[in-house]
């Protein structure tokens, strides 16, 4: 299912904007698959769930999904409404904003980041799809408030994969590019990092499980965050 | 820690793992039951549950994985529905937590478990005690909440991994006989979800089902409108 393109099959590809960025001699490896069982049976869900006027949409992936964010925001005038999906990537969540966007939110959380590292995405790539997401919202859903969150850092003493090792250094850069960018699209963009890294910039060991995930009660504190910065 | 049903005999030959699991059996029983709950998952929900602000009017969902899975906040717009769901939890870790629960007085509370509990081995008369002590539980503690005991779900055989190989829906659906004959006698609801979620061979639909006993999201659409349908909610 891993894509390989080269640079000409990839200049003619989805990914058009990046491509400037790739070295013309390289073969770049684009893992663009997204459409796995889980995310399908996600969106069957999302097909048949009309989000209601004036939302907060918190989208992203398993570390959104699992956010108990309608308890948390419990007595918020406008509804709460969950569109993580565990194991999706930057493609993943650029397919499935028209859904979305139909409803015309009052605002948008993304974050993303993790699963794209995870896969090598060059961060031109995620990013690019992040300007992709955004423009989106900006063209159909106007009005729409867009907040986007730096990635999350990972604790890699707790996780056991392969592919998670050496990556945490990646965080930062990531997240830089996604700070650039949110500048330049004119979106306010959310440093969530405070609250979640030791002075390492690891993840905090007592608020994960597996040193990627959150506890439950780490969205807590993520809710207080955001309110405290008044973005909610 | 998940399978720790040992038969008596076998745990005689193996001293160490006796000691590491003590069990609750009586002496006819060659069944060890293992009631452990309190795994990293469920103190970290645990936590979470009790760091939360109890709301008037809570519709409690609690249960396992299968009701964690449920988004029942979006589901059932515009009621204080919390989602009391703890991945693999047994009906012991229920047991330890539903003072937490109750501490809200909720409104409502909708029970869904056992399945683990026979994914370990326990005997379907254990399980249904641990019902009974739920229900006179929160009848002491919150006597004006409606209980709602939902029937076991069905499983799908053929689509199990072998880790749930002791679960078979002959023992399901005697267990949730036990449950509604329980639920007649201390005159609370119970909720035969079985005509929703089974086929005509009383396995759980495949179309509606992950790995043959969780459910995919959409399945939940279905489940609360039943609950809906039979004014329950």
């Amino acid at each position: 299912m891993i894509k390989e393109l080269t640079y000409s099959s990839f200049m003619m590809g989805v990914v058009l904007m990046c491509a400037a960025s790739v070295k013309a001699q390289q073969t770049v490896k684009i893992d663009s698959n997204y459409a796995n069982s889980y995310y399908q049976q996600r969106v069957e869900y999302f097909d048949q769930m009309s989000i209601p006027k004036n939302a907060i949409v918190f989208l992203g992936n398993s570390i959104t999904e699992r956010g108990e964010w309608q308890e948390i925001l419990s007595g918020s005038p406008y509804p709460i409404i969950n569109r993580g999906v565990g194991g999706d990537n930057s493609f993943g969540i650029l397919a499935r904003m028209d859904r979305i966007l139909k409803a015309k939110p009052h605002s948008i959380f993304l974050m993303d980041g993790i699963n794209d590292l995870f896969r090598k995405l060059p961060n031109e790539v995620s990013v690019n799809n992040y300007r992709r997401i955004i423009r989106l919202i900006k063209l159909k859903s106007p009005k729409t408030k867009i907040y986007i969150e730096s990635a999350l850092p990972i604790n890699e003493e707790m996780t056991r994969e392969p592919y998670t090792k050496g990556r945490n250094k990646l965080v930062p850069l990531l997240n830089e590019k996604i700070k650039a960018m949110a500048l330049e699209e004119q979106i306010t963009y959310i440093n969530i990092c405070p609250v979640f890294q030791d002075e390492a910039g690891n993840l905090k060991k007592e608020i994960t499980p597996d040193g990627v995930h959150l506890k439950a009660s780490a969205y807590i504190d993520w809710v207080a965050y955001l309110k405290a910065q008044k973005y909610l | 820690m998940l399978i720790n049903k040992f038969k008596m005999n076998r745990l005689f030959f193996t001293g160490l793992l006796f000691l590491a699991y003590p069990c609750i059996a009586n002496a006819q029983d060659t069944l060890a039951i293992d009631s452990s709950y309190a795994n990293g998952h469920y103190l970290q929900r645990l936590d979470f549950f009790k760091k939360m602000p109890n709301q008037k009017k809570e519709i409690a969902f609690v249960g396992n994985s299968i009701t964690e899975g449920g988004k029942w906040q979006e589901l059932i717009p515009n009621k204080h529905v919390v989602n009391r769901g703890i991945s693999g939890d047994v009906t012991y870790g229920i047991l330890a937590r539903l003072d937490e629960v109750l501490a809200s007085k909720p409104l409502k509370i909708f029970l869904l478990c056992g399945i683990n509990d026979m994914k370990r081995g326990t005997p379907n008369e254990v399980i249904l005690a641990n019902y009974l002590r739920m229900i006179k539980q929160i009848k002491a503690e919150s006597p004006a909440t409606q209980i709602y005991f939902q029937s076991v779900l069905p499983v799908n055989i053929a689509m199990l991994p072998k880790s749930y190989e002791k679960l078979s829906n002959a023992k399901i659906s005697a267990l949730n006989e036990g449950l509604k004959a329980l639920c007649k006698a201390y005159e609370l609801h119970y909720v035969n979800l079985h005509t929703v979620f089974a086929d005509g061979n009383g396995e759980l639909k495949k179309e509606l089902s992950i790995d043959g006993l969780h459910l995919k999201s959409a399945a939940y659409i279905i489940w609360a409108a039943h609950l809906k349908k039979k004014h329950l909610l």
